[in-house]
């Protein structure tokens, strides 16, 4: 079988924050036999909660510029972040329903020398690891079973909504991103909250911060109450972000102390396949630099070596 | 239209991304997890921040998140 490639969009908060889930993207995709290709030139996505709200018509334009650069190399794109899934999914899908759409979009692309064809499909790195890799697959690369981990997740708003348009998984009773990360051999952790957002999307976290926070304090305390975790898991930056920095700003706002261990799915997975966390620098999470912290490597399930 | 809002588009139009790698020490931190500096996206392209500008102005974007004159 030959190999499958997909054009890796990266967005903003990936490449320019959280850059570890960039390179633990990169180590994952290539143990599991999948070739990641750069997308040159590639934009925000645009923000779909600014730009989606502002003018329909240049948010899709905007993300048909994007999808244009697969489409000229003939592969799918693979994304980790659930808002940029959103831009370039829904508008992928949106383009190749409403001609009247297109016609408008194509007029715009015309002044960049640019055409929406509309030959590529858009995916998540979880579909893409869920049903191109295969959990088989992905078991068979486990050399560090994170075993005794205890695991909460938090799947994020975009990526599965709305159901009955992306028709990925069932939102309120969702399997396929827990399947994924029991893959790692940490045990899932159920709470009431898994299902909100973390906050920060929706153009909420931009407009008022301690709004959205108050989302990301909820989820917590509904984690903590559920008998806490060792670490959280989550498919998107933006989420992660929230979770990771949120708790350095709740300190600030509601001088409520929380110590979580925020790990991108891509990250879980770059440890349980035996990677070391300086690989991709999973200490370098804002909450570890702005609070001069460390992960607890060994609640994360990383040996630490006595000195 | 929130103001910050507003500047988040506005970020779009002179950098290519909503969160751009707008300082040293962010290339830094690439650097540090073994990234290029620079990722391959519109902060080592400015041509294709340039098509975003082309884009907006089409669309008559660039007005609509403009800053306002006090009347």
């Amino acid at each position: 079988m030959a190999k499958k490639s997909f054009y890796h969009f990266l967005g903003c908060i990936i490449p320019h924050r959280y850059p570890s889930v960039e390179k633990a993207a990169k180590l994952v995709f290539k143990d599991l036999g999948i070739e990641l290709l750069d997308m040159e030139g590639a934009t925000c996505c645009p923000a779909p909660g600014v730009f989606g709200s502002f003018d329909r018509v240049t948010w899709a334009t905007i993300a048909a510029r994007n999808l244009t650069i697969a489409e000229a190399g003939g592969h799918p794109i693979t994304t980790g972040c659930n808002g940029c899934f959103a831009s370039l999914w829904d508008a992928n899908h949106e383009l190749k329903h409403d001609a009247e759409l297109r016609e408008k979009v194509n007029e715009n692309l015309a002044e960049v020398n640019r055409e929406f064809k509309g030959t590529i499909e858009v995916w998540h790195y979880v579909d893409a690891l869920y049903k191109i890799a295969g959990l088989e697959k992905i078991r068979e690369q486990v050399t560090r079973p994170l075993k005794g981990v205890r695991m909460a997740l938090h799947p994020g708003c975009h990526w599965m909504r709305p159901k009955s348009v992306k028709q990925k998984d069932d939102s309120e009773r969702p399997h396929i991103f827990r399947e994924l990360c029991e893959t790692s051999g940490a045990e899932y952790v159920p709470y009431k909250d898994e299902l909100i957002c973390c906050g920060a999307g929706g153009a909420v976290r931009t407009a008022d911060v301690k709004l959205a926070l108050e989302f990301t304090k909820q989820k917590f305390d509904s984690l903590i109450e559920a008998g806490g975790a060792d670490m959280i898991v989550t498919p998107c930056p933006f989420c992660e972000l929230q979770l990771d920095m949120g708790q350095v700003e709740i300190q600030k706002y509601f001088e409520k102390e929380y110590t979580f261990d925020i790990l991108h799915v891509v990250e879980l997975l770059a440890l349980a396949f035996g990677h070391e966390p300086e690989e991709f620098g999973l200490a370098t999470h804002l909450q570890y630099i702005q609070r001069k912290s460390e992960p607890a490597w060994q609640r994360i399930g990383i040996k630490v070596e006595e000195s | 239209m929130l103001v910050p809002h507003q500047k988040t588009a506005q970020k779009v139009l002179q950098a290519g991304h909503a969160v751009p790698l707008d300082s040293e020490s962010w290339q830094n931190l690439r650097e540090k997890v073994g990234l290029e500096r620079v990722p391959p996206n519109a902060s080592r392209y400015p041509e294709a921040i340039e098509e975003l500008r082309k884009i907006a102005k089409k669309t008559g974007f660039d007005r609509l998140v403009a800053e306002k004159e006090e009347k």
